[in-house]
């Protein structure tokens, strides 16, 4: 187990620095500076300002600064609003992204589990269609055209809910829905897919000739195991929500971190958008291996196979 | 039933332009935001262009960038899969690992980063999309191969002294198309969907083209009063995933 756990400890490690590099060099690959579109900057405070962000220094020395700075939790300064860093951005707005991501999560988690355990339940019957049709829309419609769509109808149309902004909890439920669609979908796939792969095994055969009832067999002797490949689809998941985000707070105007990252790409606020990817991979990375090792005790199969 | 909607996308978006006969960067000034009519079949937009052949235009620009995002993973990930696989052991072991942390990387993060950088335009939407978009084919190319190389026909071509290039050519990849065919249909609304995400941000095509992304995010502030701007290229991208989707689960069946 412990080898287990080094290993992909090793692994996370080498993916974060894999995303650090990578947006160092991308930034620094964006032709000019900064400050290059500034018009009517004298030369001297141009130079100045590079000066001040240690940007006239050779790459390298760049690079190991940025690296030590970011293992220090310091993501830099955004260059479009001044004197805000990137720090005090996450610290406004991760939480209402998060408040949202979580009830967008709960809506995808309890919905999907709903509708893939009632297809598989009742399967070949209408409501296994029904389940089917609604996985294959989720699947198919973009996230941010179920969102103006929700706007459309029930904001514009019949008024059930406020269009935009942030605030109470009316406020927060045709976002959460609209990012709750895909994963929603896809956890009903796989949950009834699973579901049925794990019905024709010969455990559930023997648990159904000791006549229990079919509801029993089906909660407390099939679906402990059919949840597994869901688990697993949990990583994903969020990674879903997370992108969904950015369009979504767009839409309804939230005023997130996705929010955040959409204006600094629009402004072309290099150290914000830098800083906002790195802050987004990491909480990502680090729940999808939480993930991993979760599943590694739900699952003491893939302990063994790894161990040995 | 995808192939019937996708054909009539794929008839639309070649008979449109010509059946409308409007240019998609005609402006009407006199004509702005006006409701689908027999004039202007889907309505204009607020220039005064005339939607029906924007949308139609906005096909071909979603069709180029699925298929040829498609086309270009599909490659990469034949050679990069196909020869860790048929190597095997360290090489495909550091091979295999590079993929896995590519792969970790949160995707439409990246490519929103490299969005920024390349600039706006299909080659650098396809550049963005595709850089850590073939990973997916590579694993399934490999596990193909992994599974076809202990087969006995294999063992007998490699006896009769096949070189490791014919063996992948001529032996293990045909036998492979199933689930690289399953995963290429997949992969083309995935790259839709990315250009569609890109250029709703503001990050894809540029004015005067227009791909369905671009326009739905136009239309998205006149929403309220012109419905039919958003709603109209929003149908189109749905049912055009909705296609490919359908297709490939058929596919894998």
């Amino acid at each position: 187990m412990l080898i287990y756990l080094a290993k992909k400890l090793f692994y996370l490690g080498c993916s974060l620095f894999a995303i650090a590099t990578l947006t160092f060099f991308l930034m620094k690959a964006i032709p000019g500076d900064p400050f290059a579109e500034e018009q009517a900057m004298r030369k001297d405070m141009h130079e100045a300002l590079l000066k001040h962000h240690g940007m006239d220094l050779p790459w390298f020395v760049q690079y190991q600064n940025y690296l030590t700075r970011l293992l220090k939790g310091d993501l830099g300064h955004s260059l479009k609003y001044h004197g805000k860093s990137v720090n005090q951005i996450i610290a406004s707005g991760f939480p209402v992204s998060a408040s949202l991501g979580i009830e967008a999560f709960m809506i995808a988690l309890s919905g999907g589990l709903f509708l893939g355990i009632l297809a598989a339940y009742k399967k070949g019957g209408w409501q296994d269609h029904l389940a089917l049709c609604v996985m294959l829309l989720g699947v198919s419609i973009p996230s941010f055209i179920i969102a103006s769509g929700l706007q459309y109808l029930f904001a514009l149309k019949f008024s059930v809910f406020p269009i935009a902004r942030w605030g109470t909890l009316s406020h927060t439920i045709l976002p959460a829905l609209s990012l709750a669609a895909l994963p929603m979908a896809f956890i009903a796939k796989m949950t009834r897919a699973s579901l049925l792969e794990v019905l024709n095994t010969d455990y559930i055969k023997t648990a159904k000739a000791k006549g229990l009832p079919a509801r029993t067999v089906l909660l407390r002797h099939a679906l402990p195991n059919a949840l597994l490949p869901v688990v697993s689809y949990l990583g994903q998941l969020l990674a879903a929500i997370l992108v969904g985000s950015f369009v979504i707070e767009k839409i309804f105007s939230i005023p997130g971190l996705g929010q955040w990252l959409v204006n600094s790409v629009s402004n072309r606020d290099y150290p914000t958008i830098m800083g906002l990817t790195l802050f987004y991979s990491v909480i990502l990375m680090v729940i999808v291996f939480l993930v991993d090792i979760a599943y590694g005790f739900l699952d003491p199969r893939i302990k063994v196979k790894n161990d040995e | 039933m995808g192939v019937v909607i996708l054909g009539a996308i794929i008839i639309f978006m070649f008979t449109s332009p010509s059946l409308s006969g409007y240019a998609y960067d005609a402006i009407h000034l006199s004509q702005k935001n006006e409701a689908p009519s027999s004039q202007f079949w889907f309505g204009t937009d607020d220039l005064g262009r005339d939607l029906f052949t924007r949308v139609a235009y906005g096909a071909r620009i979603s069709l180029l960038v699925g298929l040829s995002a498609a086309f270009i993973d599909l490659i990469i990930g034949l050679l990069w899969g196909g020869i860790a696989g048929m190597m095997g052991g360290r090489i495909d072991e550091v091979m295999m690992r590079v993929a896995d942390i590519l792969y970790s990387l949160p995707y439409m993060l990246v490519v929103i980063l490299l969005s920024v950088v390349l600039g706006s335009g299909i080659i650098s939407i396809l550049v963005a999309i595709t850089m850590f978009g073939w990973i997916t084919m590579a694993r399934i190319v490999r596990g193909q191969i992994l599974l076809l190389k202990e087969m006995d026909y294999v063992l007998a071509a490699k006896a009769l002294g096949a070189s490791y290039g014919r063996i992948l050519t001529k032996h293990l990849l045909p036998n492979a198309y199933g689930p690289i065919l399953v995963t290429l249909t997949l992969t083309i609304p995935s790259a839709i969907f990315a250009e569609a995400f890109l250029s709703f941000l503001g990050l894809g095509i540029q004015a005067p083209m227009a791909s369905w992304g671009t326009m739905a995010n136009e239309g998205l502030p006149a929403m309220q009063f012109y419905p039919w701007r958003l709603f109209i290229p929003a149908i189109f991208i749905s049912a055009t995933l909705l296609s490919f989707n359908l297709i490939g689960e058929a596919l894998k069946e």
